[in-house]
């Protein structure tokens, strides 16, 4: 009787033992230890960051679909942490990219397109029906809601950043500069004929023979939008007015207009507005004049050693990031040191 | 004793092996019955319950017409796709279904059809299509212009009719220091070039839960299962389910009301707005030719704009009030009472201006304003009198902003018809209240509606995707 006894409670004991498995709050699995997510593409250059860290991030629980190859949809319930909470201590965003290629130990590798990092949440995730996950998924696995499994990479080991447009940016035209240098139109806005430019003047003029197909647009209220080039050609900057430099076109829906525009960006090119940035950086405006370093911050850009200023009237000056813009006469000056260019129309980063 | 202890262990082993050994089903094929149906069915998942003998047979099946019955279908006049592996399929009228089952012989799905011919036997069934006979606009996704409602498209028609096979770009994957390889899926479209003859410069694309997006160009129509996509493979972008397609749109909406007000209101103007709940632009125009309006006439024609996908009041009432698709608003329905965003009462109130909102004798969404109902104190059948009268009372107070909603057109279109004499008699009326209104009133004026109406026999109906409903005439003085 004793034999049968000590049957039921070892029985007893696997069940509350199985049953206990993914109960709690577990952290880490200690054979990780040493482990550490490769960030890489970061504006500040490689990251890594412990599992343990993660796993001190805020975590969330929730159930997604996963497509296989096949088409059958399967769905989980898991627990890890969102992406952006992980990339949030450098500063960035998933959207911010134009794609986001995740590593697997095995050398497997995906990009997650620039659609997908603009409409889904990823989650980086550690557990999987309340339990820890597979040995080939561990420690960490790709959850993205209703996509197929050959995104939900598992054994996480990296990821590579790939840059939006802006960190290609080689070229920033100083907006309200430009804008004298192109015909000027009449819009009628409502009861009042304001003055515009018409945006693919502003892209053949500065961008020559660029090509891309998104046209980024933050406005000076943090509106961050892409549109695609065909829709931005078909529009205008308003230049006077209410809300200038303003986004709009005859053509397209009032919900779709951007005003007081801080920058658009299309490929290599960055245009903007620099009544914009001496509003919203007023601040750090310094007997009447703001800093290079303030114009590549709000651009995101990184710091390049020196930059190649031209003038509307050819000249050109090379400075560094602190050097000082102030407005003058009929657009903007340039100040390093004892040396000053008038009339400054863009700069270019040298590459060094 | 041991052999009471072997005993207990064989069942305990037997008991854990039923416990965590039988979570994975059988190899059972997958087959779906899709098509215009509410509900995505799948074979493989369907209980002991659906299963019949079949008279004369040995072994169990389920009756195709239990099967169906299971998914829905969205019309009651349909027919069925019994669609095979090979692409070979047959098509059953959906009341001739009796005496066919669905078996599940050799892993595969085989179809036992005793009163069809030989040929409905269709072996290893891939899918079970429900194709919905009937022409009503509310199934499935509309396709339509500013003044033609063009065609109509649903999945079950789609599946019948011409598609391509387009090569979707899945992803690209690769293995360090190995090879890469791009992934494909196929995917079964049809462009919407080849549903209208019209030049196509732009379209407007709405979907089931409110999307709401401007494109330029054409895209595809993607047949996934029990709805359709909108679809730009190039730029992998897709709005899911969508209800319908406008081809060339206006580029003003009803969600210009908001925008509008807001430039007045900036300029430190004061406006009012005149919302005349059902009425579309083809009512519109229709009074305008018979004389009904002539002081809606005098403003001018009415700038023709399309309002939100679905064109119900709340609905149309949520996207003048907060400039925004219901997809962002969150008010997609009738059920829908509460904006998630802020609307222009709450601009105004953040300002610290006046504002009124003028309604019937009930509240269609819980919006922060002053709301004056208007309870039809004479018993004439009609709010309008009362609402026009306690606007009237509203603008001497001059507020800064003041929205007036007359139901009369709506309830008339409802009861008589879109461009029925009576629903006209109603709309005359409200002409005679706004120009009262507007000569009473010092300041910027707005006349839009939610929706439009369509005539359905003897009444009128909207919610649809459909010209009718989906264009409304828009005035600002």
């Amino acid at each position: 009787m004793k034999k049968v006894t000590s049957v039921i409670l070892c029985f007893a004991l696997l069940l509350f033992l199985s049953g206990c498995a993914g109960g709690g709050e577990p952290g880490p699995d200690p054979e990780y230890q040493d482990y550490a997510l490769e960030i890489l593409g970061l504006a500040t250059g490689e990251e890594k960051i412990s599992l343990a860290d993660i796993y001190k991030l805020d975590s969330v629980e929730v159930k997604l679909s996963n497509i296989s190859s096949s088409g059958e949809i399967a769905h989980l319930n898991i627990k890890g942490v969102m992406l952006d909470e992980v990339l949030s201590p450098y500063g960035v965003k998933q959207r911010d990219y134009n794609g986001i290629r995740f590593y697997a130990g095995d050398g497997y590798s995906i990009v997650v397109p620039r659609e997908m990092l603009q409409n889904k949440e990823i989650i980086l995730f550690y557990e999987a029906e309340g339990a820890p996950m597979k040995e080939k998924h561990r420690p960490l696995r790709v959850g993205i809601n209703e996509e197929r499994s050959m995104y939900w990479v598992g054994n996480l080991t990296g990821m590579e950043l790939i840059s939006v447009e802006l960190t290609t940016v080689k070229r920033i035209v100083f907006l309200e500069t430009a804008f004298q240098q192109l015909e000027q139109h009449d819009y009628p806005d409502y009861d009042q004929v304001e003055k515009a430019v018409k945006t693919e003047d502003l892209l053949e003029k500065f961008s020559g023979d660029e090509a891309a197909d998104q046209v980024r647009i933050k406005s000076a209220d943090g509106l961050d939008k892409n549109e695609a080039e065909a829709i931005f050609r078909l529009g205008y900057l308003k230049i006077t007015g209410e809300g200038q430099p303003m986004f709009l076109s005859p053509d397209l829906p009032k919900g779709m207009y951007v005003k007081d525009v801080l920058f658009f960006s299309y490929g290599e090119t960055a245009w903007v507005s620099m009544e914009q940035l001496f509003q919203k950086y007023e601040d750090e405006v310094e007997n009447g004049g703001i800093r290079v370093k303030t114009i590549l911050d709000a651009l995101g850009l990184p710091a390049s050693a020196d930059y190649l200023f031209t003038s509307c009237g050819g000249e050109a000056m090379v400075a560094g990031q602190e050097a000082i813009i102030f407005p003058t006469e009929g657009g903007y000056s340039l100040e390093d040191g004892d040396k000053l260019l008038r009339e400054i129309i863009c700069l270019e980063a040298t590459g060094e | 004793m041991k052999n009471r202890t072997l005993a207990l262990v064989t069942v305990l082993l037997l008991f854990s092996s039923l416990l965590f050994g039988c979570r994975g089903k059988a190899a059972v094929p997958a087959c779906l019955v899709t098509g215009d149906v509410e509900n995505l069915v799948s074979l493989a998942d369907l209980p002991r319950t659906y299963y019949t003998r079949i008279p004369g047979e040995k072994g169990s099946a389920i009756p195709l017409a239990k099967l169906v019955e299971a998914s829905a279908p969205l019309d009651s006049n349909f027919s069925v796709l019994l669609l095979g592996v090979d692409g070979l399929f047959a098509r059953l009228a959906g009341d001739e279904l009796e005496g066919c089952y669905i078996v599940n012989r050799g892993g595969t799905w085989n179809t036992v059809a005793k009163e069809h011919p030989v040929n409905a036997g269709i072996k290893d069934l891939r899918e079970i299509i429900i194709v919905a006979e009937g022409d009503d606009l509310d199934l499935g996704v509309n396709i339509i212009s500013q003044t033609e409602n063009i065609c109509r498209l649903t999945p079950g028609k789609m599946a019948l009719g011409e598609t391509i096979c387009y090569p979707y770009l899945d992803g690209e994957t690769k293995i360090e220091g190995g090879y890469g390889i791009s992934l494909y899926k196929q995917k079964k479209v049809i462009p919407l070039t080849a549903l209208t003859e019209e030049e196509i410069r732009s379209v407007l694309v709405m979907g089931k839960e409110g999307e709401y997006e401007f494109l330029i160009g054409f895209g595809y129509l993607e047949l996934n299962k029990n709805e359709i996509n909108y679809l730009l493979p190039k730029d992998r972008f897709s709005i899911r389910n969508i209800a319908g397609v406008i081809i060339n749109p206006p580029v003003q909406s009803v969600l210009d009301t908001y925008a509008d007000s807001i430039h007045y209101l900036n300029l430190g103007e004061k406006v009012m707005v005149i919302y005349i709940d059902g009425l579309g632009y083809h009512q519109y125009e229709h009074a305008r030719d018979l004389g009904c309006i002539p002081n809606l006439a005098a403003l001018g024609t009415a700038g023709r704009v399309n309002t939100i996908y679905k064109p119900v009041t709340n609905a149309g009432f949520a996207a003048l009030v907060t400039g925004q698709p219901p997809a962002v608003n969150g008010i997609c329905a009738r059920e829908s009472r509460e904006p998630k965003v802020d609307t222009i009462f709450d601009w105004l109130e953040a300002r610290g201006k006046n504002h009124v909102l003028i309604e019937g004798n009930g509240s269609v969404l819980k919006l922060n304003t002053n709301t004056v109902y208007s309870a039809d104190l004479n018993n004439d059948g009609s709010n309008d009198d009362e609402v026009f009268n306690n606007a009237l009372t509203e603008l001497k107070k001059s507020p800064d902003f003041i929205m007036v909603h007359f139901h009369g057109v709506d309830d008339a279109g409802h009861n008589y018809g879109d461009c029925d004499e009576r629903t006209m008699a109603v709309l005359q009326m409200v002409d005679l209240y706004i120009r009262v209104l507007v000569e009473e009133w010092e300041g910027r004026v707005i006349i839009t509606s939610d929706h439009g109406m369509h005539s359905l026999d003897d009444e009128g109906s909207h919610g649809s995707f459909r010209y009718e409903d989906m264009f409304v005439p828009y005035f600002r003085k």
